[in-house]
């Protein structure tokens, strides 16, 4: 039997646009289980330990990463219990990774349910399934979310993404990777990616190689930024502007503290430590995907 | 020729670490993937794939690969197991071993450099020339 978890403000509300219609899909799948609705902060944590103590063991994530994270941090350590997802956030790296692309495909992964077991990291006390971001990405988080919005979301999001993109300067940080070395950069952003998979030929996630991957865009034009912002487009930053190392564990420190945004929600700040954690997650993938 | 070799030594993709321009690396970098440096490096770097050294690099370092190509900077020994390249405008100050040497016209190198040859029977005796001479009959 299958439990979904709907954070009805993801993606600016976008399951109510098409809940009706995700209902009776999952019924001609014959997948159709209890829905429930969060209805504020910790909602989602609450509502998750609340389907385990039923004796649910799907629990499906009715939002985007941040829903999911959400979710996970509540079922891990629990070996019966396998997560499903529909994605209808904001962001959605996680389903993208697993080939999880639209509500609609999702429906059909849930009913053929192959369960694959994927690597986790582990910050502040919490797990997480995508990455860790500090920068422009940590802070362009809090934005992202209008860009689904209404017109009036739209237009704000267009300004703070011009205003932002004018005003950031870059971060100097030091990272330290295994306790062997050392990296020094001017960042305009730094990711520490688990299963974030990123547009880019050079840079190779794989999410059950037990590897954290950490990409640092360095300094790069305003219009880039803009474009990166705005697309989620990093294909037009040159190599020499990235560097990628991969660890088990990663510090990071800045001159000053700076916002640290993980699965997309910014939940602590620097200094941070960052390392692939020791339990596994099970969830449900598509039979194509990225890994 | 030897465009054609750099590419082939270091290929984009894989578990390939990269160091960008504008960053510093301090410390033993150890991997099992390709390496590519475009900043610079301090410390000690030891991979089983291959490195490439950009050409605005700057590696103070000693360097231990499958493979090498120099298009800048290395100030330490490079220990290569296959082959070492280093392009018009590298430079190596170090000593270096490797399989197979490749340096172009305008690259800078000075140390010693050691290729190492198949490995001879020490036990086998210099088998001695003989000459035929041919000696006339005396009476």
């Amino acid at each position: 039997m299958y439990y979904y978890i709907v954070n009805p403000a993801a993606g600016g509300s976008k399951i109510n646009k098409i809940q009706d219609k995700l209902k009776s899909r999952l019924r001609a799948l014959g997948i159709m289980g209890e829905f429930v609705k969060s209805t504020g902060p910790d909602d989602v944590a609450k509502l998750t330990r609340m389907g385990i103590e039923k004796g649910y063991k799907t629990i499906v994530a009715v939002g985007g990463d941040g829903t999911i994270n959400e979710v996970l941090n509540e079922t891990i350590g629990n070996d019966k219990v396998v997560l499903g997802i529909i994605p209808t956030g904001t962001t959605n790296d996680l389903a993208d990774a697993l080939g999880i692309r639209g509500w609609y495909a999702a429906t059909g992964i849930l009913a053929s349910r192959k369960v694959e077991e994927i690597d986790l990291g582990r910050v502040a006390g919490r797990y997480f399934i995508t990455s860790v971001a500090i920068g422009f990405d940590a802070e362009f988080s809090g934005i992202k979310r209008l860009a689904n919005g209404n017109i009036l979301e739209r237009a704000m999001f267009g300004t703070k993404l011009l205003s932002k993109s004018a005003s950031f300067r870059p971060i100097k940080a030091k990272l330290k990777f295994d306790g062997n070395y050392e990296v020094e950069a001017d960042s305009f952003s730094i990711i520490v990616s688990n299963s974030k998979f990123f547009p880019l030929p050079f840079v190779k996630t794989a999410p059950k190689d037990n590897l954290l991957d950490t990409v640092v865009i360095t300094k790069i034009p305003g219009y880039k930024m803009l474009r990166y912002g705005y697309l989620s487009d990093a294909s037009s930053i040159e190599l020499p502007k990235i560097s990628v190392f991969h660890s088990e564990t990663i510090e990071i420190e800045t001159k000053k503290p700076k916002e640290v945004a993980v699965d997309g929600q910014i939940v602590t700040e620097t200094p941070v430590k960052i390392k692939m954690a020791d339990k596994k997650l099970k969830v449900i993938v598509a039979r194509k995907r990225k890994f | 020729m030897f465009e054609k070799g750099r590419d082939e030594i270091v290929k984009p993709g894989g578990s390939e670490t990269i160091v960008g321009a504008s960053v510093k690396l301090k410390g033993n970098l150890r991997s099992d993937g390709d390496i590519l440096i475009e900043g610079v490096v301090t410390g000690d770097l030891k991979t089983k794939g291959s490195v490439r050294v950009g050409e605005n690099a700057n590696v103070i370092a000693n360097v231990k690969a499958e493979n090498v190509a120099v298009s800048g900077s290395v100030q330490g020994n490079v220990e290569v197991k296959d082959r070492l390249e280093i392009s018009s405008t590298g430079r190596v100050l170090g000593d270096i071993s490797a399989n197979v040497l490749s340096i172009a016209p305008g690259a800078v190198f000075t140390g010693k450099c050691m290729m190492p040859e198949s490995p001879r029977d020490e036990s086998a005796q210099p088998t001695p020339e003989i000459e035929e001479v041919e000696v006339a009959n005396e009476k």
